[in-house]
């Protein structure tokens, strides 16, 4: 993707290092600037940019380039009090508190990964294969020591953490994917400068080895999700109504709680993430926030195809049992 | 249909849902905050592909829309004269589905027969191709590219995958796969119709009352004059359409142009795939040749490699390369089917033949040559033309190639009148890779050294009578070609040696007067010789050989022809005999069946426990179903 920002001088050497692909390098020279907040322009790049620069640093340090020092600067920054540059985690346009909270903590999330990757000696694809298994425990490892690191009201599935690993070691990380389906869902924007009204194409995508969780695509990690919590309990829950359309779809296809078919759904997990709905292949839809929960009845409608769809396949082969 | 399937089935492209989940409690649904009236002129205007239907809760206040009301099916249609836009307002998922069934329903998407193929898990390769085809469609602003390609080539494979990729980035592709055995998907106007029915939904058109009494191709060119190329705004609408050879068009009726029109506005482009056999195109358009843009060497490398590795035991990386390296073109299907084989079959023999004979990777599968000859009776047929004349010209065009023209034909009594064109293309086409078989000239080329020597006159005298060649000379025209056969199996290279043969041989017969004899003998005779280079290679040196008496009456003119190059292409002392008088060896003791080309050996009159059975690769399907069966000597 290329980054086509306004030259502001504080940032010239973090464009000028992505310019020459060097995303590792642009994101050290972006934690030296502390004096301008979240361009829009790179908060629409969204966790491609950190993406990018994890993945860089993983190569580098396999390829021995000591020049990078990866696990040093990791250190560095990872040592508390954790304090991300503005300019990756504040929007310029005026942001919510809670918010920013998130931005920086899915910062601490990516980089945490990063050096979990370099510590277990988890190289890239093409040098070093890394089991599914594998990547499970190093995910569920990582959720327990960030636990205590969440903001209030957020989490953190393991399957978000598991997918965002093996984005950082893969270029893709599509072999969980079961099924897909695509609904219109209805966004309403806060911000004053849009339409107050939007439609999104949302992907959703059923996740095999899952545990029941509904979370984000790591690409939509910089994309702020309301919860209860931040916005005083005022239905303005995007998080909720994530767990709510779970909840609906099972009932929906008649996997009560506490039933056999209600444990075999519990083996998915559900990735979802937006698209901009005027272009005709997919291009990500990264506004900064996702607030309110007019999304919940499209997502409810989306898993319960999905597991419709699993579930025929399932019945076939006799692994899970007629709801009906 | 239980919800289960309801739900599994419906089409949610198209469809959006504005309504949040209840705090407690379970399947109901919430109104949103906000203006609908804005979410709905989001939907309407500023989504691509257009969004037909919001779903929201039954308490949305819907103030704002000019809706006209369906109280019967809680369907609200927003005042448009162009656009079909409804909103079903539900109290529950459970009704959101049943509504939208019924809306999905009103819009006739179930009815649909696109025919997709499912998507093929094993599709590997095929970059070069898909680069090209995406260089094509931003490059051109409007029109046609027609893909031509030969039986089991990969053209469907193609084209489903292209398909399911554009499904798999979200995209909402318009295409339509014609039936191999058409029936409801074949005809001209079903092609259109499935197209303007899948634009009409995409595009979320509300079909004028005067476009109800247009045929198909009517309301195809309006909707993309009208409704989706003014819409495009600098994006493309693909439309694709596969197996355009198996469209059923009447005489003198094409499919492009016809229901198709040939001027397509601005941004729409259609891309067609055919076999050789363009009886449905009347006018040319941009056309690419398989053989010209496809990687074939590549993508079938590819595709052997990567499933090599998972068989039971890998294929010999030489015998890949030998395949690979064979001239001609590379029969995906057959490869295919070879390695399910190999897959099933372990170490049987029929694999071991597999693993051993590079031809069998080459040679078009027989159910697709048989499915593609009975499409094509079947077309004649509904011409008036028999079977028989079809077989017939089959024949001559194979051994005449494109020499053959519809004076000769006629002058051979192939038929006794008829549509002339029609039969020598479609018989022609079967065979070719060259589309110009439309009016072959005739020059009656005789390239064999023997015919140059023994014919005399002149060549282009058509008046002269065929069949006066001395025994003599006849007799030295087949050692030459005998020599020829065996020249080019000793060294290795067996494909020439069977185009060598089937070529040659054939001219034989038709210069000896026997042109009707050439159907039953050009199948059998290719089956022949795959029996026959087997045989070379299972069979002890001392091995006899000798042909039953039936093969003189059988094809008269052939015994002579036949048992000499046999003699010449085994690599053995072999001599021709009766069977009775043969103790120890292989007999091919030949009946003939009711059915044409049919050729059994009874295994009670082989004293070398050998049995064959073959059929005529282009003959009828039970013969071919019996195949070739050839135990251990």
């Amino acid at each position: 993707m290329p980054l086509q920002l306004q030259p502001i001088p504080e940032l010239e050497p973090v464009f000028s290092a992505w310019r020459k692909n060097r995303f590792w390098d642009a994101l050290v020279s972006a934690w030296d600037v502390r004096t301008v907040g979240l361009r829009e322009d790179l908060a629409e790049l969204g966790s491609d940019f950190l993406l990018r620069a994890c993945s860089q640093a993983i190569k580098w340090n396999q390829n021995r380039k000591q020049s990078a020092k990866v696990p040093e600067t990791l250190k560095k920054w990872l040592t508390s009090p954790f304090e991300p540059p503005n300019c990756l985690v504040i929007c310029d346009s005026g942001d919510l508190p809670w918010a920013v909270e998130q931005r920086e903590f899915m910062l601490r999330i990516h980089l945490e990964c990063t050096r979990t990757l370099l510590e277990a000696g988890v190289w890239t694809a093409s040098e070093k294969s890394v089991t599914t298994s594998e990547l499970r425990q190093l995910a569920e490892r990582l959720v327990a020591d960030v636990r205590q690191l969440l903001p209030v009201g957020f989490s953190v599935p393991v399957g978000f953490i598991r997918d965002l690993l093996d984005r950082l070691i893969h270029d893709d990380s599509r072999q969980r994917v079961r099924q897909s389906v695509r609904v219109g869902v209805a966004l309403v924007s806060k911000n004053a400068q849009d339409e107050p009204g939007m439609i999104a194409r949302a992907k959703l995508e059923l996740l095999a080895e899952g545990k029941g969780d509904v979370y984000p695509d790591p690409v939509m990690a910089f994309v702020s999700r309301g919860t209860t919590t931040t916005n005083g309990g005022d239905r303005d829950d995007f998080a909720e109504a994530e767990r709510s359309a779970w909840r609906e779809a099972l009932v929906l296809l008649g996997l009560s709680p506490a039933t056999s078919s209600s444990e075999w759904a519990n083996h998915f997990d559900v990735r979802w993430q937006l698209f901009d709905p005027m272009t005709s292949s997919e291009t990500p839809l990264l506004p900064p926030r996702l607030t309110g929960d007019s999304a919940g009845g499209a997502f409810a409608l989306g898993i319960a195809q999905l597991l419709a769809r699993e579930l025929e396949t399932a019945l076939l082969t006799g692994v899970a049992h007629d709801p009906s | 249909m239980t919800l289960l399937d309801q739900m599994r089935l419906l089409e949610l492209s198209g469809v959006v849902v504005s309504a949040a989940l209840p705090d407690t409690g379970f399947d109901r649904l919430r109104p949103i905050g906000g203006e609908v009236a804005k979410f709905a002129a989001a939907a309407r205007d500023r989504s691509f592909p257009r969004v037909h239907t919001l779903v929201v809760a039954h308490d949305q206040d819907l103030s704002g829309l000019d809706l006209v009301i369906d109280r019967n099916s809680n369907l609200f249609r927003e005042r448009s004269p162009t656009s079909d836009f409804v909103i079903v307002k539900a109290e529950s998922l459970t009704k959101a589905i049943k509504l939208l069934r019924m809306r999905l329903e009103q819009l006739e998407a179930g009815s649909l027969s696109n025919n997709l193929p499912g998507r093929d898990p094993e599709f590997v390769g095929r970059r070069s191709l898909f680069r090209k085809l995406d260089e094509w469609i931003a490059t051109t602003p409007a029109g046609y590219l027609l893909i031509v390609g030969g039986v089991g080539r990969g053209k469907t494979a193609f084209m489903a995958e292209c398909v399911h990729s554009h499904i798999e980035q979200g995209e909402v592709p318009v295409y339509h796969f014609i039936d191999y055995h058409p029936s409801v998907t074949g005809g001209p106007e079903s092609v259109a119709n499935s197209l303007y029915q899948q634009l009409r939904i995409k595009y979320a058109v509300w079909e004028p009352r005067e476009w109800g009494i247009q045929t198909a191709g009517d309301r195809l060119e309006l909707i993309l004059k009208d409704q989706v190329a003014p819409k495009l705004g600098g994006r493309k609408e693909v439309l694709f359409v596969d197996a355009a050879d198996q469209v059923g068009v009447k005489d003198l009726e094409f499919l492009l142009p016809g229901a198709l029109r040939l001027r397509l506005p601005a941004g729409v482009l259609c891309v067609i795939t055919s076999r050789y056999q363009l009886a449905w195109l009347g006018q040319p358009v941009t056309t690419w040749h398989w053989d010209d843009v496809a990687d074939e060497r590549g993508d079938v490398g590819e595709f052997l490699e990567r499933r090599s590795r998972g068989l039971p035991v890998p294929l010999d990386e030489l015998f890949v390369k030998t395949v690979l390296d064979q001239p001609g073109p590379k029969v995906f299907f057959t490869v295919k089917k070879n390695l399910r084989t190999l897959e099933a079959e372990g170490q049987t023999a029929v694999a071991r033949e597999l693993r051993a004979n590079p031809l069998l990777w080459l040679l078009p599968a027989e159910e697709l040559i048989e499915g593609d000859a009975q499409t094509r009776i079947r077309r004649l047929t509904g011409l008036g033309i028999t079977e028989q004349v079809f077989w017939r010209t089959l024949g001559l065009l194979a051994c005449a190639g494109k020499h053959l023209s519809p004076e000769l034909m006629q002058e051979l009594r192939v038929w006794e009148e008829g549509t002339t064109d029609v039969i020598l293309r479609m018989a022609a086409n079967f065979f070719k890779t060259d589309m110009q078989v439309f009016r072959p000239q005739l020059t009656f080329e005789f390239d064999h050294p023997g015919y140059q020597r023994s014919i005399a006159g002149d060549p282009n005298d058509l008046t002269r009578t065929p069949g006066h060649l001395s025994e003599a000379d006849r007799r030295w025209c087949h050692s030459r070609l005998a020599d020829g056969c065996w020249h080019a199996l000793v060294h290795g290279d067996f494909v020439p040696a069977m185009q060598y043969a089937t070529e040659y041989l054939p001219r034989h017969l038709r210069e000896a007067g026997r042109a009707e004899e050439l159907v039953p003998f050009l199948g059998d005779f290719i089956h022949m010789q795959r029996v026959f280079l087997r045989l070379a290679r299972k069979m002890p040196r001392e091995t006899q050989v000798f042909l039953g008496p039936e093969m003189t009456p059988l094809y008269p003119g052939f015994g002579g022809v036949a048992t000499e190059f046999f003699c010449r292409v085994l690599p053995m002392p072999s001599r021709i005999s009766d069977n009775r008088e043969c103790e120890t060896g292989v007999g091919l003791q030949l009946t003939r069946t009711p059915r044409a080309g049919l050729i059994r050996s009874p295994p009670d009159r082989c004293s070398g426990q050998m049995q064959l059975v073959w059929g005529t690769r282009f003959g009828p399907r039970d013969s071919i179903a019996e195949g070739l069966v050839l135990p251990e000597c």
